[in-house]
């Protein structure tokens, strides 16, 4: 027989050897891939994907018109903070704030209407009790949304306020065009002084319409906002601002019509194509001002909002977005365990000493090995894939996550053969270092440990200090997650990055493994 | 491909199974062959850890087609030496030749022809007999057509036919030595090492196993041997006796007795014994030593005790000692290797009784 098909025999010998040596452990088996999908199927079913609500005391003034009922707060902050109560004792809310007993305290302050009339922002104390830094960050960002709320309803309530004034001056722009009707009828009669003097009461008048409308056109300023729109929301409702120089030439009709009246002899052409003009002045105005009130508060208060669309191809889904990941990270930690115990064991049992007096060399020993665990890995990933992407229900009860794989089965399968072969070179390089079972063991689960820190997955990698980052990228996972998210959730091919990283890991990993199990091998 | 050799009637196995054989037969257990060259060449050879000295100048051969047994305490070397004739461990001085390669640097080719029957089950417990068989088969390179008849072959030789379906932790110690044996015989090699293959089994089985290993010499392999029950040493051809990692002696069972006891013993009884009689013994030619033993009994230590015997009973008459029985007298090998041992330590200047373990009967 040829020296290389004894080669291949030699290698074949430990894919059977250890593919029996499994078969023959049925809770292996059972802990190999049950376990595994158990794990994914109740972190899908487990995992809710929305942070927990906090609970609140809030503190009132003694005295002054506050709502004293928690019902009206609670309304206002919606589902995600459940006011426990509220009280006038802030010493007794700080006590139940240390106890733990509620997440938030909110103090309201007294004395709002006067800081505000002083032209200062009012501070409203949140108290909060956490060493958790997610909910930490959590809280803080809760607590700037409802701020931002609190904000908007007082502006939406100026507003509100504003649109009521705006009926008081619909009423002073109904007495103008009395008084125009009044000055017309006075001189048709002739009547030239009585008419002046409507007219001054007119110009009283329009001083005030004047400065309302200007208010009014302030409110819908859009000048002082970050972003300008390019086009308002409504140009036909609401360009108040229109108003203001309409109120301006009515200003300037009035007086034009008093000076007129105030000559000698007044042209009653001229006179009367200035009453027709503030009369025009007039009803512009009074259209201007009902479309002012017709507008919602709300939109004067928060006038843009977002428009959201995800491009993805699936919808951001938690339990989705994570298989890939642990099941990544699954095949990762089972094939870096078995490597590394069948090694060491190996050595434990003492056959290594019989494979030193064989004719069987350590690459043979480790090509086998790289097959057989292959093979056995690849199976464990078809049978979680299988699980994880059908939708099989048993009784009503899910069975399977039913995630999506959208891209092709060959960079699916090259992702998943490129982990292990990396994941096994590196249980080697684990084998070669550890004196025993239980250390191999314990170095296995470092690298778990690391994988979950520093994998990418759990914690995104840009919040890694970089030189830290570096060692996301001395694990398979971090390469293989990246990969299968981007064939299973996105339909395209891994970028290139991903899967030179787990060849050049692989071969790294393969390359140092051989160079210490050789050396060890061979140590007389 | 090989000859087929009849199998001896002590045979491990029940059935008339024969084990084929791949290399050029010698018959006879005399037939350690002087004009071929020898199996293993060991010269001056020492293996060192640090400062710890593991066997010190070593110098032998084995030749082919005899059974070398390499007797000693335990901790006394044994397995160490196995490990230098093997390869697995490279001597710090001196030389070490395998049919005629190092061990340490061996082709394939020699490798593929010695077999190794290490001291401890060293297989794998959660597969079967037969799995644990094709296993070792196929790190040989035998051909996966084949392998299966003579893996086969084999169960039945070392009887564990029955078992070939248990997983080896389920079997008895005694089962996973012949596991070992197999193992260590699937690939027909010339040359076969057992590190202690008897220690920890019942005698019966010993017993077969020694039955196997001349049967096997009997086909022409060579078989170094270690063991640490001294009883064994006259199953083999030539004995080495080790002590703390020297060779203390060496040399066929006969002449070991005889280098131990300082030549022959020959005991006689006789009514009439005198001491004049004994001292006129002590000026016979051949005789080195006379121990009285009671008023009646006496021990001749003498160069060849079937020379002396007539002489000696002439020189009794002479002294009108009427001896009612003379005999030669054939010591256990206990006594001999504890003689051996004696001596080694007088010679290093100890006492003697600082072995790890004395050697077991």
């Amino acid at each position: 027989m040829g020296r290389l098909a004894k080669r291949f025999i030699r290698a074949a010998a430990f894919v059977g050897k250890e593919i029996n040596e499994v078969r023959r452990q049925p809770r292996l088996i059972l802990s190999l891939i049950l376990g595994p999908f158990f794990i994914l199927l109740l972190f899908g079913i487990g995992y809710q994907g929305e942070s927990s609500t906090l609970s609140a005391v809030i503190v009132v003034p003694k005295t002054g018109n506050y709502s004293r009922e928690a019902a009206d707060y609670q309304a206002m902050v919606g589902d995600q903070l459940v006011i426990k109560g509220l009280t006038t004792d802030e010493a007794d809310a700080l006590g139940r704030l240390n106890r733990q007993e509620v997440d938030l305290v909110v103090i309201v302050p007294s004395d709002v209407a006067k800081q505000i009339s002083a032209g200062s922002q009012v501070k409203v104390p949140i108290l909060f009790n956490e060493v958790d830094p997610m909910r930490n960050n959590w809280v803080t960002y809760l607590t700037y949304i409802y701020i931002n709320e609190l904000n908007k309803r007082t502006v939406a309530a100026a507003a509100a306020q504003g649109q009521e004034n705006a009926g008081d001056l619909r009423s002073a722009l109904a007495r103008m065009r009395k008084s125009l009707t009044a000055i017309e009828e006075h001189l048709q009669r002739g009547e030239v002084t009585e008419a002046n003097q409507q007219v001054r009461s007119m110009q009283g008048s329009s001083s005030n319409v004047q400065l309302a409308v200007m208010l009014m056109g302030g409110l819908m300023a859009s000048d002082d906002t970050l972003i300008s729109p390019a086009e308002p929301q409504n140009p036909e409702l609401v360009n108040l601002a229109e108003g203001q120089s309409v109120s301006a030439r009515l200003g300037g009709n009035i007086k034009e019509l008093s000076d007129e009246l105030n000559e000698k002899n007044p042209d009653p052409g001229r006179t009367r194509e200035r009453l027709a003009s503030i009369r025009t002045d007039l009803d512009q105005l009074d259209k201007l001002t009902q479309q002012f009130q017709s507008i919602n508060p709300l939109v004067l208060a928060a006038p843009f909002y977002s428009d959201v669309q995800n491009r993805a191809p699936v919808p951001a889904n938690v339990t989705a977005f994570y298989a890939p990941g642990v099941l990544i990270l699954l095949l990762q930690h089972i094939a870096i365990t078995l490597a590394a115990l069948s090694m060491v064991r190996e050595r434990l049992l003492g056959t290594v000493e019989l494979f030193r007096v064989s004719p069987v060399s350590p690459s043979e020993i480790m090509l086998g090995k790289y097959v057989s665990f292959t093979l056995l890995l690849g199976l464990i990933a078809a049978v979680l894939l299988g699980l994880m992407s059908n939708n099989i229900e048993i009784g009503g009860v899910p069975l399977s996550l039913g995630v999506p794989i959208l891209g092709d089965w060959v960079p699916l399968v090259l992702t998943i053969t490129l982990v292990i072969f990396a994941s096994i070179g590196l249980g080697f390089l684990i084998s070669a270092v550890s004196k025993s079972e239980s250390q191999a063991v314990q170095l296995a689960m470092l690298v778990l440990l690391m994988s979950v820190f520093f994998g990418g997955f759990f914690l995104s990698l840009e919040t890694l200090w970089e030189p830290v980052r570096a060692l996301s990228f001395a694990l398979p996972v971090t390469y293989g997650v990246f990969g299968l998210q981007a064939t299973m959730l996105r339909g395209v091919w891994p970028a290139d990055i991903y899967l030179l990283g787990l060849l050049g890991l692989g071969i790294l990993f393969a390359a140092l493994s051989f160079i210490l199990f050789t050396r060890q091998f061979r140590r007389g | 491909m090989t000859a087929n050799v009849p199998p001896p009637a002590a045979n491990l196995g029940s059935t008339n199974t024969t084990v084929a054989v791949a290399f050029t037969p010698t018959s006879g257990p005399d037939n350690a062959h002087g004009d071929l060259p020898p199996m293993i060449v060991v010269k001056n050879a020492t293996k060192r850890f640090g400062e710890k000295t593991i066997v010190e100048n070593l110098s032998f051969e084995v030749k082919q087609g005899e059974i070398f047994g390499f007797i000693g305490p335990s901790g006394s070397g044994k397995t160490s030496t196995i490990r230098l004739l093997t390869g697995v461990y490279e001597p710090t001085e001196g030389e070490v030749r395998v049919m005629g390669a190092v061990p340490t640097h061996p082709s394939r080719r020699v490798q593929e022809r010695f077999g190794y029957m290490p001291q401890l089950f060293v297989l794998y417990p959660n597969l079967t007999v037969r799995e644990n068989l094709t296993f070792v088969a196929g790190l040989y390179g035998m051909n996966p057509f084949t392998r299966r008849g003579r893996v086969n072959e084999l169960l039945k030789f070392v009887e564990l036919w029955e078992a070939r379906d248990r997983v080896a932790a389920n079997v008895s110690g005694g089962m996973q030595r012949r596991i070992e044996l197999a193992a260590s015989l699937l690939h027909n090699p010339p040359l076969l090492f057992a590190d202690e293959p008897t220690a920890g089994i019942d005698p019966v089985l010993r017993g077969k196993f020694w039955d196997e290993f001349r049967r096997l010499r009997d086909e022409g392999r060579t078989i170094f041997v270690t063991t640490q029950y001294v009883g064994e040493s006259e199953y083999c051809d030539r004995v080495g006796v080790i002590r703390k990692g020297r060779i203390v002696a060496l040399d066929t069972p006969l002449e070991l007795r005889r280098q131990a006891l300082g030549g022959d013993v020959v005991d006689f009884t006789s009514n009439d014994l005198t001491a004049a009689a004994l001292l006129n013994l002590m000026s016979l030619d051949g005789v080195r030593e006379v121990r009285p033993v009671s008023r009646t009994e006496a021990r001749i230590y003498v160069e060849e005790a079937a020379q002396a015997i007539p002489v000696l009973l002439d020189a009794l008459s002479a002294n009108n000692c009427t001896v009612n029985r003379i005999e030669e007298y054939r010591p256990s090998f206990d006594e001999v290797f504890i003689e051996l041992m004696k001596r080694d330590a007088a010679q290093r200047g100890e006492t003697g009784e600082d072995d790890d373990d004395g050697p077991s009967s």
